[in-house]
C-alpha cells in the first residue's frame, strides 16, 4: 500500500469512527418528536419554560450567535404575539386579571385580560417556542445527508431515502439558479427583491416559468444519468458512509422517553 | 476479474436475471434484482427537485404573507390568501408524474423535510403541515375515486389549503376563537388552495405539456400488482373513513349536549338529563366586568338535588364542575356551600347547560358543563 493511499484510508477510518460515535440522526429525530409531543402534553408552565430557556441558552452559546439567528427570532416573536393577541381576545373565562387599557378619566377601561386567556396565551406560546427551539438544535447538530443515509440503514427503501438526499443536494443549486434569474431580471430593470409586495409578486410571477423550465431540463439530465448507471436495479446499495443503529442510541432514546414520562406524571 | 471468463447466460442465471451486458457484476455482491418499482427513476427525480424548489419558494411566499398581514393590519388571516402557493408544487408534481397515487403525500413529506433542514421558521411543524397537505389531496382523490378529473384535483387542493388553518387551530389556538372568524379564514384558504394551488398549476402544466420539455419522458403503465394494491388501499381508506364518521356521530349522540356525567366519589354515578328532574325558578344577576346581565328568572334543577341523587360517599366533599373539551374550564365549590341551597341551579340557557350561581361572580357561572366530579378535597 502506497503512502498516499494509506493516509487517505486512515482519514476515511477517522471519519467513519467520528460518525459512528455520533448519535444516529433518525434516533435524534425521534427524540425531538418525543420532546415536541411532551411540549403539547404538558400544562406545567414552569417546567415547560425551564426546558425552553435551557435549550435557548445552549443554542446561543454552542450553535449560533444571536446576530445569525436574528431573522428566526423575529418570526418567532411575531407569531408569538399573534398567539397572545388571539388567546387574550378570545378567552373570557376565569378571574379578571387586569385591563390592557386602564380607565382614563371617563373613558375605559378596555380589553379585559382574564386568567384563563393569560394562561392559554403563555401555554401556546411555550408550545410554539419549545418545538421551534428543539428543531434548531436538531438542524444545527445533524448533517441532512447522514439523516438520509441512516434511513437506508433502517431499511427504508434506498430509492426513497435517496430522493431526500437528491432534494437537499439540489436546494443550493436551485437557489443559486433563482438568484441568477433574478440578477438577470434586475439588470433589465425589474424589481424582484422580496421586501415589497410588488417585488415579491414580480419574483413569483417572472421567476416561476424560467425556473420550472430549467428544473425540467435538469430532471431530464439527472434521470438519464441515473438510469445510465442502473440506479435502483438492485435491492441494496453500498453506502459511502455507514450509519449503523447502535444499542447505545436506543438506550439514550429509551432514557429520554422515560424521563419525559416521569416529568409528565410527577 | 474472476467472473470475466464466464458466459453472460451463466451470470444472468446466477444473479437472478441481472443484465447480461454487464459482465463484471460479481454474483456474490448482488443478492437479487429489484422488481419493477412503483415510482420510476424520473418520478423520484421530479418529486425530489420540485419539492426542493417548493421549499425554496415557500420562504418567498412567507415574506409575501407577512407583508400582506402587516398591510391589512391583522396578524392572522391575510397570509392565508397565499396558502395555495404552498400547495402549487404538490399538485404540479402530481400532474408531472402522471397522477400516480401516493405522489402528493411523498412530495409533501419531502418538501417538509427540505424546508425543515433549510431552517424554516416553523421548525418541526413544517413537516407536519406539508405532509398533511399532501395527505389531504390523496384522501380527497381517493374518496372521489378519480385522479383524472382536473376539477376534483382543484377541490382536493382547496381542502389541502383548508388543512393549514385547521392544523394551526388545533396546535396553537383553542375553541374560544369565534367560529365565524375561523370560517372566514377557512373559506379564504379553501379558495386560495383551489385557485393558486389547483387551477394555477393545472394551467401551467398544460402550457408545459405542449412544449418539448416533457416529451422525453415516456410513462410506463402501472403493473397489475400495484393496481390491485392501490385498489385495496383505496377501499380500506374509504371503509376507515366511513367507520370513523359513524363513530364520531355515535359519540356525539351519546355525548348529548343536554346531559352531564356525574362522577367521582359517589355510590351512584349517572348521566344527568335536565328533563329528568323537577325544576325550580330563581332570580339571579350575572355580575361581570365585560358581559353583565341584569336580574332575570332562570329555571333549572338545583345542584344539591343532582348531587343527592348520585349519593356522595362523604358528608363533606368538593364539587368540581368541568366544561366540555376542548375548553376544560372548571370551577370548584365546597359541599357546605351547595347543600340545601337553591341558589345553585343547572339551567338550560340558549341550548347549553349552565350553572346559575346566584350571588356569585360571573366567572363561576360555568357554561357548557360536561361533568360534575365529586372529590374528597373539600376547601
Amino acid at each position: 500500500m502506497s503512502g498516499a493511499v494509506k493516509i487517505s484510508r486512515e482519514l476515511i477510518d477517522v471519519k467513519l469512527e467520528a460518525s459512528s460515535n455520533a448519535t444516529n440522526p433518525v434516533i435524534k429525530f425521534i427524540a425531538i418528536i418525543a420532546i415536541a409531543v411532551y411540549y403539547f402534553m404538558i400544562t406545567d408552565l414552569y417546567r415547560m419554560y425551564l426546558l425552553i430557556f435551557a435549550i435557548l441558552i445552549y443554542y446561543n452559546f454552542k450553535a449560533l450567535p444571536y446576530q445569525v439567528a436574528k431573522p428566526k427570532y423575529r418570526f418567532l416573536i411575531i407569531f408569538s404575539l399573534l398567539i397572545v393577541i388571539v388567546q387574550l381576545a378570545a378567552s373570557r373565562q376565569g378571574d379578571l386579571v387586569f385591563f390592557l387599557i386602564p380607565k382614563i378619566f371617563n373613558l375605559g377601561p378596555f380589553f379585559p385580560i382574564y386568567q384563563k386567556g393569560l394562561f392559554y396565551a403563555i401555554l401556546f406560546v411555550g408550545r410554539f417556542w419549545g418545538v421551534i427551539t428543539i428543531s434548531w438544535v436538531f438542524i444545527d447538530s445533524t448533517n441532512p445527508f447522514d439523516f438520509a443515509q441512516s434511513l437506508t440503514n433502517l431499511k427504508v427503501p434506498y430509492r426513497l431515502a435517496y430522493s431526500l438526499s437528491l432534494a437537499l443536494r439540489f436546494t443550493p443549486v436551485l437557489n443559486n439558479e433563482i438568484t441568477v434569474i433574478r440578477n438577470a431580471q434586475q439588470t433589465r430593470g425589474l424589481n424582484s427583491t422580496p421586501n415589497s409586495i410588488k417585488g415579491t409578486y414580480n419574483l413569483l410571477k417572472f421567476t416561476l416559468f424560467p425556473i420550472i423550465s430549467s428544473t425540467l431540463n435538469r430532471i431530464k439530465d439527472i434521470t438519464l444519468s441515473m438510469e445510465g448507471r442502473a440506479f435502483g436495479l438492485y435491492v441494496d446499495r453500498t453506502p459511502l458512509k455507514e450509519m449503523p443503529l447502535q444499542i447505545l442510541d436506543i438506550i439514550q432514546l429509551f432514557v429520554l422517553i422515560l424521563l419525559l414520562m416521569l416529568l409528565l406524571m410527577f | 476479474m474472476n467472473d470475466g471468463s464466464r458466459k453472460p447466460k451463466e451470470i444472468s442465471d446466477s444473479i437472478g436475471g441481472s443484465p447480461s451486458h454487464i459482465p463484471w457484476i460479481r454474483p456474490d455482491l448482488v443478492k437479487h434484482k429489484k422488481k419493477e418499482p412503483y415510482f420510476q427513476t424520473s418520478d423520484l427525480v421530479i418529486i425530489a427537485l420540485f419539492s426542493s424548489l417548493g421549499g425554496i419558494f415557500s420562504t418567498f411566499i412567507g415574506y409575501l404573507a407577512n407583508l400582506l398581514n402587516s398591510l391589512i393590519g391583522i396578524p392572522f388571516g391575510g397570509g392565508q390568501i397565499l396558502a395555495g402557493l404552498h400547495i402549487f408544487w404538490l399538485v404540479f408534481i402530481f400532474l408531472l408524474t402522471d397522477r400516480k397515487v401516493g405522489v402528493t403525500f411523498s412530495a409533501g413529506v419531502l418538501k417538509g423535510f427540505v424546508e425543515f433542514f433549510t431552517g424554516n421558521a416553523h421548525g418541526l411543524l413544517v413537516i407536519l403541515l406539508s405532509s398533511s397537505q399532501g395527505l389531504i389531496i390523496e384522501l380527497v382523490l381517493i374518496l372521489f375515486l378519480s385522479t383524472k378529473r382536473n376539477s376534483i384535483v382543484a377541490i382536493a387542493a382547496g381542502f389541502a389549503g383548508l388543512s393549514n388553518v385547521l392544523l394551526q387551530q388545533i396546535l396553537f389556538f383553542n375553541s374560544q376563537i369565534p367560529f365565524t372568524f375561523l370560517a372566514m379564514i377557512g373559506i379564504i384558504s379553501f379558495i386560495s388552495g383551489m385557485t393558486l394551488g389547483g387551477i394555477f398549476p393545472i394551467s401551467i402544466f398544460f402550457g408545459f405539456k405542449q412544449a418539448s420539455l416533457l416529451q422525453w419522458r415516456k410513462p410506463k403503465s402501472i403493473s397489475p400488482r400495484y393496481a390491485r394494491n392501490i385498489k385495496t388501499i383505496r377501499i380500506s381508506i374509504i371503509v376507515i373513513i366511513l367507520l370513523a364518521e359513524f363513530s364520531l356521530i355515535a359519540f356525539l349522540v351519546l355525548q348529548h349536549k343536554n346531559s352531564i356525567q356525574i362522577t367521582g366519589e359517589v355510590y351512584n354515578p349517572y348521566t344527568f338529563y335536565v328533563s329528568d328532574f323537577p325544576h325550580i325558578t330563581i332570580e339571579a344577576e350575572l355580575t361581570s366586568e365585560y358581559f353583565p346581565q341584569p336580574p332575570r328568572n332562570y329555571t333549572g334543577v338545583p345542584l344539591h338535588v343532582i348531587l343527592e341523587h348520585a349519593q356522595p360517599k362523604f358528608q363533606f366533599y368538593g364539587i368540581l364542575l368541568k366544561a366540555r373539551a376542548p375548553d376544560l374550564y372548571s370551577v370548584m365549590f365546597n359541599s357546605t356551600v351547595v347543600d340545601n341551597n337553591d341558589k345553585f341551579i343547572i339551567a338550560l340557557v340558549d341550548g347549553v347547560l349552565r350553572l346559575i350561581a346566584s350571588e356569585y361572580h360571573g366567572t363561576y357561572w360555568i357554561y357548557d358543563i360536561g361533568t360534575i366530579e365529586v372529590t374528597t378535597i373539600a376547601f
